[in-house]
């Protein structure tokens, strides 16, 4: 796929990402997903050290997050931190990000953050996914 | 400068044909809301120099103005004449939609193809300089192109402000 054919779509997703979060309608999730997996397409297009590529990069973690696709985002983020290489600025706004969300769940759940703390919230999240049951948690 | 707002797609191709109509019909609605006609004046300040410009639309039916939200139909408008003004006054051209948080709305490129990010910002009626202060400060942020510009479109006058953020605010 070429820039000229996905970033269009992109614009269009952002658009309408944005429009849904605004109405706070039921789709804004979605919609936000949809953006990360057009931002991950253009990554795949542009490497890391081109400043779009960057861009892509940072956006397909920041649009998981909005969807609330915290394993995504940390996914994403870990391969990206990779492909970045020597480049701090990138991998440091990746980080970022990912610090953010995690104050922003601990702000959302703060008996749960101070109890259990939410490094281990997310191992469990993890195990309860690969797992692919519900209980009980390994 | 003739401010074709129906022409945005051809002044942008990268633009999503479905966002230009959008951008041309909101912007139709909202100049509507204030009574200009197609064809009005648009007071222009690029870098604080004025400029004359003319804005030209096709008629939006009049019930669309109760359909859509207000500062929807504003911040679109904005969007519209923004567009518009930089392709025509400095050739610049979209590249893609910023997502929140990069501190600009749009990647553009120059003619040539140099990057440029780009902050919108639209107010019913008011004083722009403010906005426009407060616009080039946020563009400033963006990490996503080394040349940074805002503008900011007032409809009731209508008036519109464009400067780059190594200018003068």
């Amino acid at each position: 796929m070429t820039l000229d054919f996905l970033y269009p779509l992109i614009t269009e997703a952002i658009r309408r990402a944005e429009t849904l979060e605004d109405l706070r309608a039921p789709g804004a999730r979605s919609a936000h997903l949809d953006v990360s997996l057009l931002e991950e397409k253009i990554a795949e297009v542009l490497p890391a050290s081109d400043p779009e590529g960057a861009l892509a990069r940072r956006g397909a973690v920041r649009a998981a997050l909005a969807a609330r696709e915290i394993a995504r985002a940390q996914q994403l983020a870990e391969r990206f931190i990779g492909e970045a290489g020597k480049d701090a600025e990138l991998q440091s706004e990746l980080l970022q990000l990912l610090e953010q969300a995690e104050r922003e769940v601990a702000d959302r759940f703060p008996h749960v953050a101070a109890s259990f703390g939410m490094k281990e919230i997310r191992r469990l999240a993890q195990a309860l996914i690969q797992q692919g049951a519900p209980f009980p948690i390994g | 400068m003739r401010l074709d707002l129906m022409e945005l797609k051809s002044m942008h191709p990268l633009l999503p044909a479905s966002t230009a109509l959008e951008y041309g019909h909101r912007a139709a609605v909202g100049m509507g809301r204030h009574l200009h006609v197609s064809g009005v004046a648009l007071a222009t300040l690029i870098e604080n120099k004025a400029h004359e410009a003319s804005l030209h639309w096709a008629l939006a039916p009049a019930g669309d103005v109760e359909q859509l939200d207000r500062n929807r139909i504003t911040e679109d408008a904005a969007e519209a004449v923004a567009l518009a003004l930089v392709h025509t006054a400095h050739g610049w051209v979209v590249r893609r939609r910023l997502q929140r948080g990069e501190s600009a709305d749009w990647l553009l490129q120059d003619a040539t193809a140099l990057p440029i990010a780009l902050e919108v910002s639209g107010i019913d009626e008011g004083d722009c300089s403010d906005r426009l202060r407060i616009k080039l400060d946020q563009v400033r942020r963006t990490t996503v192109a080394k040349q940074r510009a805002a503008c900011v479109v007032e409809l009731k006058t209508p008036h519109a402000r464009l400067a780059m953020a190594s200018g003068i605010g």
